[in-house]
């Protein structure tokens, strides 16, 4: 049974979950480029690495969101894992015992965020093909948010 | 007496766009950044309100967007085909400019 820390595969779907903000937005649709580089910015607790959620383990993007905190929504970004990897993001299993499907790409991370090379890789990760979802609700009490 | 064309005068009420929303940013941030993230303080939101000033002021075309990072700092993007401008204010207040094309880098500034 899969437990969530078998390899991520190239071809792999998987999600990266953006707060809905009114001003300043890391994803709105209405922009001629919606994503921002900062999109895929790292938050001084990530320390191994910007988060993702693997498809396979969450039923919808919906359920996705639902891994945010409550009281706030969330845009569903879908990716192809390959893509990802091919610009330098790599995604790598990082399952926790309440979101077995949580993945991190240590190329981007706590430490390293404001280097040229990593906002080089954000910039050419928010170009990758992707799927916008949503946005829908977060359900978890943010300190169980990844 | 100089007159201002319309692009001119687009530019200048989307540079006042804004600064209403950096405004805004001195708001209670729940809804700006992620739990887990850093908010940007008001004393980088002061220095961003400034550059927007300095910019406006030299009537340099506005960014496409700007946002706060996940770290305390705001970023202003500028977005062509090819290149990608960042101009980013720290969290501990310093400017950098940096430039990229096609997805590398290619050089940076620091501006203080």
């Amino acid at each position: 049974m899969a437990d969530g820390t078998e390899p991520v595969d190239p071809s792999e779907i998987i999600y990266r979950r953006i707060i809905r903000s009114i001003k300043g937005g890391h994803y709105n649709p209405d922009r001629p480029q919606p994503l921002s580089h900062k999109a895929f910015g790292p938050r001084p607790i990530d320390t191994d690495g910007i988060s993702f959620l693997r498809q396979k383990y969450v039923s919808s993007p919906e359920q996705a969101a639902a891994e945010g905190a409550i009281g706030h929504e969330y845009w569903i970004i879908e990716m192809l894992a390959g893509d990802l990897e091919g610009v330098g993001v790599k995604i790598e299993p990082a399952p926790l015992e309440d979101c077995i499907g949580h993945a991190v790409a240590p190329t981007i991370n706590a430490s390293n965020g404001d280097q040229s090379e990593v906002l080089a890789a954000m910039d050419r990760a928010r170009n990758l093909k992707y799927k916008p979802f949503g946005p829908f609700p977060g359900k978890k009490p943010p300190s169980a948010v990844a | 007496m100089r007159t201002y064309g319309a692009d001119e005068v687009r530019e200048d009420s989307q540079w006042q766009s804004i600064d209403n929303d950096l405004l805004d940013w001195f708001k209670p941030h729940a809804p700006l950044v992620d739990v887990g993230a850093t908010p940007p303080s008001h004393d980088t939101i002061r220095i961003a309100r400034a550059r927007v000033l300095e910019l406006r002021q030299l009537r340099a075309p506005p960014p496409d967007m700007v946002v706060p990072d996940n770290a305390g700092g705001i970023a202003f993007e500028w977005n062509s085909d090819a290149v990608f401008s960042l101009l980013s204010i720290g969290r501990d207040g310093k400017t950098k400019f940096s430039l990229f094309r096609d997805g590398q880098f290619v050089r940076s500034y620091n501006l203080g």
